[in-house]
């Protein structure tokens, strides 16, 4: 039903909010201590009498406009770091010389990725080593963004590697190599690391994107 | 008591009702996208997205809509962006998107949102609006879901599903039951059961093999929702209708049927103490329900004076668990009661020495003072009240000083942040650091903080909802504030990179201009337009010897040398024959230049107009460097989209000042309030504690024989 995380968390909610029915209880009981009333009053009823004892409605009304203002300042905060990322790329990485490498995963069944590695014209320009999260997000149809530079106008050939545990739970390398056309508008190629049913082996591929 | 019972089923409510929509956010989206992502935008966005990075993905779906959206993947994005906001924590903005998407009537065939997804989404736009208290908005939006297809398709989804709708539906008959609306979710029940038909009704049906109609029959005799018959006869975890189960008892409590109630809290223990055994996957939750439930067992059983039944009930409860404080608590007035002080006293020197929950410390030094009275050891007594005077003394001044010198930071510091785990590539330097606003800390999936008190002062004020809202305002704040700190340095570096910018390019210009006037460029279109001048002119005067081609002046240089050489011969009939040859070939040299005028002449003028198209061209080339040179618009526009960055995130921080400083002032008055609270509070202990000395050090003074059988006579100083 629920995976150890969020289990943990559930738990953790869980123990939180009993807390809150704890501590409304032991308000009560302290302030009857003080007046000497529990004396008088059947001994078990502690339980029933503090959870009337909510927190004060007060405070969550100061705290409601503040609620509200924060999911304001979200949506502009959002705003504002989506034009501040469209002025870094337009600054950084112009279309006319721009050019994108994407990485996905299918399913990965015959590949547990550890890293890849992209160079373009003999040159390493990307490295990355990969974390579970970011495996399991590959492999649920996320797409990650591997490098984003500049080039030039004209032919340029593009590798990729990857590195992983193969089948048999052997070490497992392969590479990719295609020659692209860098024209004067954005160059996207994705690095489609797929299952092989045939040979139950993974395979690379590099694909242009229009 | 109403209160009670809303309060605590709220508290479950938010707790285990709607405790995973990040997960469930996630886990939806990827039954809800095509397997493969259409675009590369999209399939960016679900890679920030299925790592939990809310605001990650929200800020790649907001690129992408600006960078011509999203193809290929109908509404789906749109669906991803509402459940990305719900996670975020923006759940008006949620509300009105979920709201657009699925109650488009243009949509009758589902084509832009599919029955699967078109069914997710009421799922957690019901969600949503049980988190704005908003119970007949959520109920409508359940409503929508095809239970069919949802339980086939998603059977935990439908377990919760049906869990929300009874939650739900026994809200809205608690409401209508006040108020006497119309519609009703819940029978009206004409007389209560008693604990005897209820397990009557249970025998029977269960001899017969349909218990699943005993929910039935609990809800015809209105004691029970439709929906909640539902939840426990069609729901196939078993999570689910243990926390209704829970649920009905307190409510049970509530309506004082403490003999149900004691049976059903009976049952619940039993059932969790089976499954606790089998189910190793959700054994934290289980124990911890259990737990719960004895506790709630053992106050009961005190309510109905069971004295020796919730000793063994609350005996049941391991030391170490959350509830064991409350648990010793109640084990002391239970052993109280029941006269067995030795007992008491040792649950309330346990209580005493444990550092957790300083409230039931405020409680211990009286109540064992109290407690050695009634024991008949008026010395220890004695000298137990004045450790309690001193106790308290120390406390409230220490209270008021707290209450005086109360910050912020005193605050936080009194707070222990619990981390969660991230990925250490994805921590920066200030990452490492484990502080408000951090990603590091870790928080439900409604952003409440999961903390700790490191001072137990703030034990009972943290485990308060205004205080929690407090906390996860300001830390939502922080992080708002954090997440704009990196465009502060990358503005900068902006700057100087426009800097180098415009210093190469002004190299680049003077280069340019010290090229452009090494070619003479103005010298050259001057004598184009001269000969072109001359070319109009000596076309109208039909001019042939001004267009001869290459081979007709070689031919005219020849007859010119001719020329001349024959003029330095002397005369004779040699240079006589040489002239008429010469005339001759002049005369066709006339003739061959006429003949070939108009030939010559649409040559040259096919030249004279590649000439001039080319010095055309040169002019508008050399007008757009000139432009260039002069203006520089590219990067004055990037100029001024950095500065206007610039301002609006200049603009963002002050707001977000200006917003630290309501919820840190709003936080700070919380715990003035509660450090105020505490301190009345020890005040009542101080007198009560000081009262009780100075009886008996009167009575032990007076007459010290007498002084056990006299303190009896002030049992309201005591806690029992």
């Amino acid at each position: 039903m629920m995976n150890a995380n969020e289990e943990g968390m559930y738990m953790k909610t869980f123990t939180m909010r009993n807390l809150i029915f704890l501590m409304i209880l032991l308000i009560s009981l302290s302030v009857k201590a003080e007046t000497g009333e529990i004396a008088n009053e059947p001994a078990g009823n502690t339980s029933l009498e503090v959870l009337e004892s909510e927190p004060p409605s007060e405070a969550s009304e100061d705290v409601a406009p503040v609620a509200l203002s924060v999911e304001e300042l979200k949506k502009k905060v959002i705003e504002l770091n989506r034009d501040l990322f469209i002025l870094e790329e337009d600054l950084l990485f112009p279309a006319n010389t721009q050019f994108a490498v994407f990485v996905s995963l299918d399913t990965g069944k015959f590949l547990q990725l550890d890293s890849m590695k992209l160079k373009v014209d003999g040159e390493t320009v990307a490295a990355h080593l990969y974390t579970e999260r970011q495996i399991k997000s590959l492999q649920r149809g996320g797409m990650q963004r591997l490098y984003i530079g500049n080039l030039k106008t004209g032919e340029h050939e593009i590798t990729a590697f990857f590195d992983g545990i193969g089948p048999d739970n052997k070490a497992y390398k392969q590479a990719a190599t295609t020659k692209i056309m860098k024209e004067t508008d954005i160059k996207s190629l994705e690095i489609k690391i797929k299952d092989q049913s045939s040979n139950f082996e993974p395979s690379i591929e590099i694909v242009e994107w229009d | 008591m109403q209160k009670v019972f809303c309060f605590l089923l709220l508290s479950l409510v938010s707790l285990f009702g709607m405790n995973s929509v990040l997960a469930d956010v996630e886990n939806s989206s990827a039954q809800v996208i095509h397997a493969q992502a259409k675009d590369l935008k999209y399939g960016s966005v679900l890679y920030e997205l299925y790592q939990g990075h809310a605001f990650e993905a929200l800020s790649a779906l907001n690129v992408a809509k600006v960078r011509g959206g999203i193809t290929g993947h109908n509404n789906h994005p749109a669906l991803i962006e509402g459940s990305l906001m719900l996670a975020y924590g923006m759940t008006r903005e949620a509300k009105a998107l979920f709201e657009s998407l699925l109650l488009n009537e243009a949509d009758v065939d589902n084509v832009f949102v599919s029955e699967k997804a078109r069914n997710q989404a009421w799922f957690y736009l019901g969600k949503v609006l049980m988190l704005e208290q908003d119970m007949q908005g959520s109920w409508e939006a359940l409503q929508h879901v095809n239970s069919n297809e949802l339980s086939q398709e998603q059977p935990d989804i439908f377990d919760e599903w049906l869990y929300l709708k009874t939650l739900i539906s026994q809200r809205l008959s608690v409401q209508e039951d006040q108020n006497s609306l119309q519609q009703t979710t819940k029978k009206i029940a004409k007389q209560p059961l008693t604990l005897a038909q209820i397990q009557k009704a249970y025998t029977n049906y269960k001899q017969a093999g349909k218990t699943e109609k005993f929910y039935n029959w609990l809800y015809e005799n209105g004691e029970i929702t439709k929906e909640a018959a539902e939840l426990l006869s069609k729901s196939e975890s078993y999570i689910w209708p243990v926390y209704f189960r829970y649920n009905k008892a307190v409510e049970l409590l509530h309506d004082q049927r403490y003999d149900i109630a004691n049976n059903f809290l009976q049952a619940l223990v039993t059932d969790l103490s089976k499954w606790l055994v089998t189910d190793v996957v959700n054994s934290a939750e289980l124990l911890a329900l259990k737990d719960q439930s004895l506790l709630s067992l053992g106050q009961l059983q005190l309510v109905q004076n069971d004295y020796e039944q919730a000793l063994t009930t609350l005996k049941r409860i391991k030391i170490e668990s959350v509830f064991s404080d409350q648990a010793l608590f109640t084990y002391a007035v239970a052993a109280s009661h029941s006269k067995k002080f030795g007992l008491a006293l040792q649950a309330l020197n346990t209580l005493k020495d444990r550092e957790l929950f300083s409230p039931w410390r405020q409680q211990a030094p009286y109540a064992l003072a109290y407690l050695y009275e009634q024991l008949g050891e008026p010395d220890l007594a004695l000298e137990a009240y004045s450790v309690a005077v001193s106790h308290y003394e120390n406390l409230s001044v220490k209270l008021e000083k707290d209450q005086a010198d109360v910050t912020e930071k005193k605050v936080l510091d009194a707070l222990s942040l619990q981390e969660k785990s991230i990925e250490q590539d994805l921590l920066s330097d200030q990452e490492i650091v484990l502080a408000l606003g951090r990603n590091r800390v870790a928080n439900d999936e409604y952003g409440y903080l999961q903390v700790d008190p490191s001072d137990f002062n703030y034990a009972e004020l943290l485990a308060t909802e205004p205080f929690q809202l407090s906390l996860r305002d300001l830390h939502e704040l922080y992080k708002l504030k954090f997440s704009l700190s990196r465009w502060e340095d990358q503005l900068s570096s902006f700057d100087s990179m426009m800097v180098t910018r415009e210093q190469l390019r002004t190299q680049r210009i003077n280069e340019t201009l010290s090229v452009m006037a090494s070619q003479k460029s103005e010298q050259w279109i001057e004598q184009q337009k001269l000969f072109s001048l001359e070319f109009d002119r000596e076309a109208e005067a039909e001019n042939s010897e001004f267009f001869m081609d290459d081979d007709q002046r070689d031919y005219l240089s020849i007859i010119q040398r001719m020329t001349k050489n024959l003029e330095q011969l002397p005369k004779g009939e040699e240079k006589d024959n040489f002239e008429r040859k010469i005339k001759r070939m002049a005369a066709y040299f006339s003739w061959w230049i006429d003949d070939r005028y108009s030939v010559n002449l649409w040559a040259s003028q096919k030249q004279l107009n590649g000439l001039t198209r080319a010095v055309d061209q040169f002019k508008q080339r050399n007008a757009v460097l000139k432009k260039h040179v002069s203006s520089d618009d590219v990067n004055q526009q990037f100029f001024e989209r950095i500065k206007e960055g610039r301002a609006r995130l200049s603009n963002m921080n002050v707001e977000l000042e200006k917003n630290i400083s309501l919820a840190s002032a709003s936080l700070l008055v919380l715990v003035k309030e509660e450090l105020g609270r505490q301190r009345e509070e020890t005040q009542n202990y101080l007198l009560a504690a000081s009262k009780a000395r100075a009886r008996l050090s009167d009575v032990l003074f007076l007459n010290p024989t007498d002084a056990s059988s006299q303190s009896e006579l002030h049992p309201k100083e005591g806690v029992k």
